[in-house]
């Protein structure tokens, strides 16, 4: 069953959502429930079909089940053996096992990748390697299951984030709210519902009647320019929407996640755009690609010029991005093309070249705007 | 010379923005003295400085805002 897609989901979250919200009147954080109702949506989201009518295969079920437990192992047995102190060939061990069943999954050929694959993986896999990142980092010292599986399929997020952190999400998930917590985590739930609905049942559909879907049938330079109009901002409110949806419920069950979106098309810069567009994303490759890159590069002097090291990090952090999406050729274009914006707009912005007048604040975010929707629509597939 | 003195010492060598001394609360990512790979490179240099561990994901972006922050983060780890 598509999560938000349907009355019956929704009605479904929010009645196990009124258990928590009586409890947090009590100032009860019921943490083996926020389990319990991960579970129950797991089983109704897999085990049903798209409508939620048909009942599709245990198969599926059946390998998230057996995924979450795989990357408890491999995390519960690297805590163990990093207790004896780092090391580094533990670590890398580690790290590829838990990246395993994506590799599979993207890499495997065709017609074979569902014995592994289930909708939301990717976005699993990332907060599965969060935690093998912070155990490394001597930052997570226990490792208790049911916070472990309760971080790693909490279903608002498990089909497309946002991305949380483990000891973000730690935090929320041991701390008993307030009754003041609680009002004002319903105020941003219901905001972020509100928002999710606007979007996702109004905005883009609009978009996508109007808009996307005539444009998809226009040829020639105009008809590009606007599918690329239109799938931008499309692609834009439906995963916003999603996002908002996500966070929202997330606030009814006392967890706060990182915001996902920022007002991306006011970026002034393409550096300012990572940082407002799929937040949890970029931020995650930030701390766990380029910022590892970068910190080992300087820390063993690899390079003579240390910008060096932030540009080949930027160029394996999107590289990373691209393959992440799909193994098609464009999303690899797609990570690649912003590595080469993030590069040139380094150069161009670099120190020692001197202070520089920067473009009107207007002509900067129109150039970034044109930039990045120009991603996006290599990102679309419309292009090869 | 305090940990606080230190920090701020650190910081202007590593970004080379003279204002961290006199402003302790300016918004280092705000206005762009600070970038992804800057904290790295003020993360090692505090690392070399103090020689204590820090670790990469220890660091998130609102704790590390501020020369005052980074100061009562690195505080919380030296001492005063």
């Amino acid at each position: 069953m598509t999560p938000y897609g349907s009355v019956f989901y929704f009605g479904l979250l929010l009645y196990l959502a009124i258990p928590v919200l009586v409890a947090s009147w009590f100032e009860v954080k019921p943490r083996r429930y926020i389990l319990a109702a991960t579970l129950v949506i797991v089983v109704v989201q897999f085990g049903l079909g798209p409508l939620g009518l048909a009942i599709a295969p245990l198969r599926d079920i059946g390998k998230v089940v057996g995924f979450a437990v795989g990357q408890w192992a491999v995390a519960a047995l690297f805590l163990r053996l990093r207790r004896a102190g780092p090391n580094r060939a533990v670590f890398y061990s580690a790290v590829l096992v838990a990246l395993l069943p994506l590799a599979l999954e993207k890499f495997m050929p065709r017609g074979t990748s569902h014995l592994v694959a289930f909708m939301g993986i990717s976005y699993l896999t990332f907060r599965a390697l969060d935690v093998v990142f912070a155990v490394q980092d001597g930052l997570v010292k226990e490792l208790p299951a049911a916070e472990y599986f309760s971080f790693l399929l909490f279903f608002p997020a498990i089909s497309a984030g946002p991305i949380d952190r483990y000891r973000r999400f730690r935090t929320d998930y041991r701390k008993p709210r307030s009754r003041d917590e609680l009002l004002s985590d319903l105020d941003q739930a219901t905001d972020r519902i509100f928002r999710g609905l606007l979007y996702s049942f109004v905005i883009a559909p609009l978009i996508n009647f109007y808009w996307l879907t005539p444009s998809l049938h226009r040829y020639g330079l105009p008809g590009v320019a606007s599918y690329m109009y239109a799938y931008s901002l499309h692609l834009f409110f439906d995963f916003a929407g999603y996002s908002a949806f996500a966070i929202g419920v997330g606030y009814l069950f006392g967890i706060r996640m990182p915001e996902n979106f920022n007002q991306p098309f006011l970026a002034k810069n393409i550096t300012d755009f990572w940082n407002r567009w799929h937040i949890s994303l970029s931020s995650f490759l930030r701390d766990h690609v380029y910022g590892r890159f970068v910190l080992a590069a300087t820390k063993r002097r690899w390079f003579k010029d240390r910008q060096l090291a932030s540009y080949l990090g930027s160029v394996l952090a999107f590289g990373l991005m691209g393959v992440w999406h799909g193994t098609a050729a464009r999303y690899l274009a797609y990570g690649l093309y912003h590595a080469l914006l993030i590069v040139g707009y380094g150069m161009l912005t670099r120190p020692e070249r001197g202070p520089r007048k920067p473009l009107p604040l207007l002509a900067a975010r129109v150039v970034t705007f044109h930039l990045v929707c120009f991603g996006f629509l290599i990102f679309s597939g419309r292009l090869f | 010379m305090s940990t606080a003195d230190r920090v701020v010492a650190t910081i202007e060598d590593v970004t080379g923005e003279p204002a961290v001394r006199s402003n302790r609360d300016l918004d280092l990512f705000e206005h762009q003295v600070l970038d992804s790979l800057r904290t790295i490179e003020l993360l090692v240099a505090l690392t070399e400085h103090f020689g204590t561990d820090i670790a990469l994901s220890e660091i998130e972006r609102e704790l590390w805002a501020t020369p005052n922050k980074i100061i009562a983060f690195m505080e919380q780890r030296v001492g005063v």
